[in-house]
């Protein structure tokens, strides 16, 4: 599930503004709402578990410098924290080595439960967003995104896992991920409902 | 589909490339062929979209736990984070950020150095009530200069005549820690990218006698330009820098004909 520990009193306000505002309590609730899941992140795109925790620790320091920045009427907190930590990530796999691949740290996509993507609607509407569009794309694509963005595979491993050729794994991620985007910028304007 | 259209969709393929991290080394290349800031507000919403859908998958696994002992250091770290002036953990002077060593271990100080630099050279900068890439070249680079703790910096020598006489030609500046450099070139003519463009090459005798490939760049006007170096490869102990004139696109390996910039790192 979702790996946001969120206590009442925290999901009633930004735990961001409240680190912008330099709450003393607010750094520590920041690692306690946010820590499970940018160490999902990290172990995902990560080489191994010290560069994991590296990493981790360089993404909140990045998440708090960059707290005041965080507007919660253009996304989802959880949102804004997924896409700094996404960030770093990719910038320190291509800084430590562009041939090097990177093996997770543990693959636990054969134990995932076999849930229907649309059973996982219920949290923030911006996932939801996306739940609705990724049922929108061909299995094989939604499958590839999966290993590349939540799994954090390399396109030669997802190539070489599905039996797909490595041009074509490329080429399918990168439009699968622009129909994504298109689909939810389409929800964005429609506002509510379902995009064509 | 037009050519406005193709060149659209190739934005975004390119965007989506970035967000997904298997860009090629000619992608990385083709990227500057770009307006940048249409480049970057497709990449914003592209990450945006990526994060969405990793939320949405993460939403099917079960949960994991960070390790205690992680947790344990970053309460560290933010102990020190809010610190003022006079607190040991973190010291801010103008745009610099120091590290007093003492307070945190090795693993917090590397963490801080990394960060002090990239916090600085983070591409994007979110403002509140829009969302912007409002980073110019020339704040990346004072930030750079500002942060980094093992800067290097170089004046350009002329040694072709590309370059226009009597001119200041600028310096590279660059940071092993941060991998991240900048070039401020003056003097160079502006070049026609359909037929040749500027290619940066990083030498590092400490890894072998090939340079590194830093990047191919246009000069679109008189006057000052300013340019990330993009190594792509790890740079440690760089001791020169060189512009070459290249075919469209750079190359692998340059034949050298024309270099008219070089900068010498002095002691390294």
């Amino acid at each position: 599930m979702l790996q946001v520990d969120e206590s009442p009193s925290q999901s009633i306000q930004s735990i961001l503004a409240q680190v912008a505002r330099r709450e003393p309590q607010s750094l520590n609730h920041c690692i306690e709402r946010y820590g499970n899941l940018i160490w999902s992140i990290a172990k995902r795109y990560s080489p191994s578990q010290a560069d994991a925790e590296d990493a981790v620790q360089e993404i909140f320091l990045e998440l708090w410098q960059k707290a005041d920045r965080f507007n919660p009427s253009l996304s989802a907190e959880t949102t804004f924290v997924t896409m700094i930590a996404r960030r770093r990530l990719i910038d320190r796999f291509r800084k430590q080595s562009r041939s090097v691949e990177v093996n997770s740290v543990e693959n636990d996509f054969d134990e995932q439960p076999n849930l229907s993507s649309t059973a996982s609607v219920e949290l923030i509407d911006e996932a939801a967003k996306a739940t609705r569009c990724l049922d929108g794309l061909v299995a094989n694509q939604r499958d590839i995104l999966r290993k590349s963005i939540q799994e954090g595979k390399s396109h030669s491993q997802i190539s070489s896992e599905l039996e797909i050729p490595l041009g074509s794994v490329k080429s399918f991620a990168r439009r699968g991920l622009i129909q994504l985007r298109q689909c939810m910028e389409r929800f964005s304007v429609a506002g509510t409902g379902v995009a064509s | 589909m037009s050519s406005v259209e193709a060149n659209d969709y190739r934005i975004q393929e390119l965007a989506a490339g970035y967000s997904l991290g298997d860009l090629t080394d000619a992608e990385w290349h083709e990227i500057q062929s770009y307006d940048r800031k249409i480049f970057q507000a497709m990449v914003e919403r592209s990450e945006e979209a990526s994060a969405c859908t990793f939320l949405t998958f993460q939403n099917t696994v079960p949960s994991e736990r960070m390790p205690a002992e992680l947790s344990s250091r970053l309460q560290k770290m933010a102990t020190g984070f809010f610190a003022d002036d006079t607190t040991p953990a973190i010291q801010k002077a103008s745009n610099a950020v120091t590290i007093a060593p003492s307070a945190m271990g090795v693993r917090e100080i590397s963490a801080w150095l990394c960060m002090a630099a990239s916090i600085a050279l983070a591409l994007c900068v979110w403002l509140p009530g829009k969302r912007e890439w409002v980073t110019s070249l020339e704040e990346q680079r004072a930030s750079l200069i500002a942060s980094a703790p093992d800067i290097l910096r170089s004046k350009w020598e002329s040694t072709a005549p590309e370059t226009k006489p009597g001119t200041e030609l600028g310096e590279v500046v660059w940071s092993t820690a941060s991998q991240q450099g900048f070039m401020t070139i003056r003097g160079l003519p502006a070049n026609d990218a359909k037929k040749e463009q500027y290619q940066l090459w990083i030498i590092d005798p400490s890894r072998d006698d090939k340079p590194v490939d830093g990047g191919v760049f246009d000069i679109i006007k008189d006057g000052e330009s300013i340019v990330a170096i993009q190594a792509k490869l790890r740079v440690d102990k760089p001791t020169v820098f060189a512009i070459t004139v290249e075919k469209p696109g750079g190359v692998v390996v340059s034949d050298q004909k024309r270099l008219p910039l070089l900068a010498k790192i002095a002691s390294n």
